[in-house]
């Protein structure tokens, strides 16, 4: 009994999830055109060139959000008639919160790439990401930190001559 | 009289290996569950930069091979399809492994495969010539409405509704048309940031929308396998085996070949639709869903078929069928070759080496086969937790080193959990970088033909004949989604009247 009443909601759940996923598609696209029309978007407009650089985007932007409006109805209609009605795609439910921690993690790796280089963000950020994959060994936790840390540092570095963003021009942090 | 000249580059050195470890890669990645063609290609990209362009394709084609071929190894031992395109093998090949024949069906699998593949090679070597020399014919108008054609096809057949590939679609053409306007110079929805006026790059995007947001989505699920037969070798069928087997194997990989050059739908696609057909056909229809091998054969010979044909659009329009060859002709351009009708003509030499590349690797794959199959075992011990922050990892590094920009990485992890979004709401993501490919094309091709037709958009069907049967194309492709609802609706209706009336 429990276990259907708790399938159930995790279906609702689901199809609230893909309504919020809708919403936020369709609502992407007038965010564009309004930012456009209000030159808030880095738009210029060239008119000596006789411009229509904004012609197709803003076409584009419509349908956009005409398809998207009818999907969101489509969407809402089937939410409304049947709220727990099981996901086509049968997937399991994933954690929500491990995964926001994974992404919050990848997120400040790539950003403090952009400032610290590749080197200090690998060392302080791999090991946290490898625990929140679900490593649980010390030493199968250490070799691969050392694999996808350092070692490919090495292999991109010297062994492909392809450069990692690094701190210090030329230096390995 | 043929120029050979390509030979030298097939036979370098640097060419072998790459065609040696990216069928080795290909195989192995495609065999792990939860890592497919997308994720490997990507996992692969940073390491061709570096690479000239003939083995930077030889690599990343033997991955694509690979990965086709390797679903079917976990198929077949572990009820659990490494790729999508062996969805159809687990249904004949695991009963066969459940019955003590694992080896023997990873031999029909890997026949099948290297069977299709050099057969589709064939089709591909034979139709991409011609096609490109009908493509000749195309002005703007013409390439636009194929574009169109095209993008529509993709939406059509995604999995998903079609509202939703469209409106992909759209999306995805609208943020490739992010940066500087190519024709007037006017910065186009940079919001004022440098970083945007060179556009969005288009691996970091498609890393993110493939291999990071799978990896997120595999670390947030438990991913268990059933039962693993361990220490299997692989056994290949004798010629007598073959008998009454060769025209399911001729039919399949003619279906698989017929449906790789059709935009968007792919491999997984053509593997049902040969598994349905031969089911109907074949004299052991009985024995399917049972470990019957021409189910194995069926499966495994058209979704192999698949990856050359899949190449037919894409060398000879510029059209990539799918995301895989998506990737491909983007790593071209990176090599500086411009995917178009014009890549016959002026790069003859690569094009060439890349017919040659295909069918070496379908034979490596005989050859790789062998010792891969012996370390399945050992392979999935690996903890998914390893792979998948290998995932992330690899695909940070891939998206930096495209362009030298660590901005990248940020796109591709902005990407990653935009695409872990669109996953939970069920939206289709091979329309929206089919999308983000084709954009500039689409744009300049709508502009010239616009330019041509004194701005008169409705007078595009009537410029030419190959316009007009494109967009009567586009026009039944849109039709195609309402039409096969209310189909489905009317049939479902009477099924349920039916029912009802039954005591």
């Amino acid at each position: 009994m429990t276990d259907s009443s708790d399938t159930s909601d995790e279906q609702v759940s689901r199809s609230i999830g893909r309504l919020i996923v809708s919403a936020a598609f369709v609502v992407a696209s007038p965010f564009f055109l309004a930012a456009s029309l209000l030159g808030a978007a880095g738009s210029d407009m060239n008119i000596a060139a006789g411009d229509t650089s904004q012609a197709l985007p803003h076409i584009l932007l419509v349908v956009w959000v005409a398809l998207g409006l009818v999907d969101l109805f489509r969407e809402a209609t089937t939410f409304f008639r049947a709220p727990a009605a099981p996901d086509s795609q049968g997937r399991s439910d994933d954690d929500p919160v491990l995964v926001l921690a994974i992404m919050a993690a990848t997120v400040g790796l790539a950003v403090a790439i952009v400032f610290f280089g590749y080197m200090v963000p690998i060392v302080l950020i791999l090991p946290l990401l490898l625990r929140l994959a679900g490593v649980r060994s010390l030493g199968g936790g250490i070799v691969a930190f050392l694999i996808l840390g350092p070692g490919l540092w090495w292999l991109f570095n010297d062994g492909l001559g392809i450069r990692l963003p690094a701190l210090l021009s030329g230096g390995m942090f | 009289m043929v120029d050979l000249t390509f030979l030298a580059d097939v036979w370098a050195p640097a060419t072998v290996v790459a065609m040696i470890v990216g069928t080795a890669l290909g195989i192995i990645i495609g065999a792990l569950p939860g890592l497919g063609s997308v994720v490997g290609l990507s996992i692969c990209l940073p390491f061709t930069f570096g690479m000239d362009t003939v083995p930077s394709l030889a690599l990343l084609l033997g991955v694509y091979c690979g990965s086709v071929y390797g679903g079917s190894i976990s198929a077949i031992l572990i009820n659990s399809p490494g790729t999508p395109q062996s969805a159809a093998t687990v249904l004949d090949g695991y009963p066969m492994a459940l019955q003590g024949l694992a080896g023997k069906a990873l031999g029909w699998s890997t026949a099948s495969s290297v069977a299709g593949g050099l057969i589709s090679c064939i089709v591909l070597i034979v139709a991409a010539p011609q096609l490109a020399h009908f493509a000749t014919r195309f002005g703007s108008i013409e390439v636009f409405a194929l574009i169109l054609m095209a993008l529509t096809c993709i939406a059509a057949v995604s999995r998903g509704s079609m509202l939703k590939g469209l409106s992909m679609g759209s999306a995805g053409i609208f943020l490739s048309l992010i940066g500087t306007d190519p024709v007037t110079g006017a910065a186009r929805f940079t919001f004022g940031i440098q970083f945007f006026t060179a556009g969005l790059d288009l691996i970091s995007v498609v890393i993110g929308l493939f291999a990071v947001s799978e990896a997120f989505t595999r670390l947030a699920q438990d991913g268990k396998n059933e039962s693993v037969f361990s220490g299997v070798r692989l056994m290949l069928p004798s010629l007598s085996e073959w008998k009454g087997r060769i025209g399911n194997l001729l039919r399949s990989s003619a279906i698989g070949c017929f449906i790789g050059a059709l935009p968007g739908t792919g491999a997984a696609t053509a593997a049902f639709i040969s598994y349905a057909t031969a089911k109907q056909l074949s004299p052991r229809r009985d024995n399917f869903g049972k470990g019957e091998p021409d189910g194995v054969i069926a499966a495994e010979s058209s979704n192999n078929a698949v990856t050359g044909s899949a190449m037919i659009p894409t060398l000879a329009l510029g059209i990539p069928g799918d995301v895989v060859t998506a990737i491909v002709l983007s790593a071209m351009v990176v090599h500086g070759i411009t995917p178009g009708v014009r890549l016959m003509s002026e790069h003859l030499d690569v094009v060439n080496a890349i017919f040659a590349v295909l069918v070496i690797i379908n034979i490596l794959m005989l050859i790789l086969a062998f010792p891969i199959v012996r370390l399945f075992g050992k392979l999935l011990a690996i903890p998914e937790s390893y792979v998948m922050t290998g995932v992330i990892v690899f695909s940070l590094i891939g998206a930096i080193t495209v362009r030298g920009n660590a901005l990248d990485g940020v796109v591709a992890v902005a990407f990653g959990v935009f695409g872990y979004a669109l996953r939970r709401g069920g939206y289709p993501l091979a329309p929206f970088v089919i999308g983000l490919v084709l954009g500039p094309q689409f744009e300049e091709n709508l502009r010239r033909g616009l330019l041509l037709s004194d701005g008169d958009i409705l007078s595009f069907p009537t410029h030419s004949w190959i316009a007009l049967v494109l967009f009567l194309v586009t026009a039944g492709l849109i039709l195609f989604g309402p039409l096969q609802t209310l189909i489905s609706g009317r049939f479902a209706r009477s099924e349920t009247a039916r029912l009802s009336r039954e005591p």
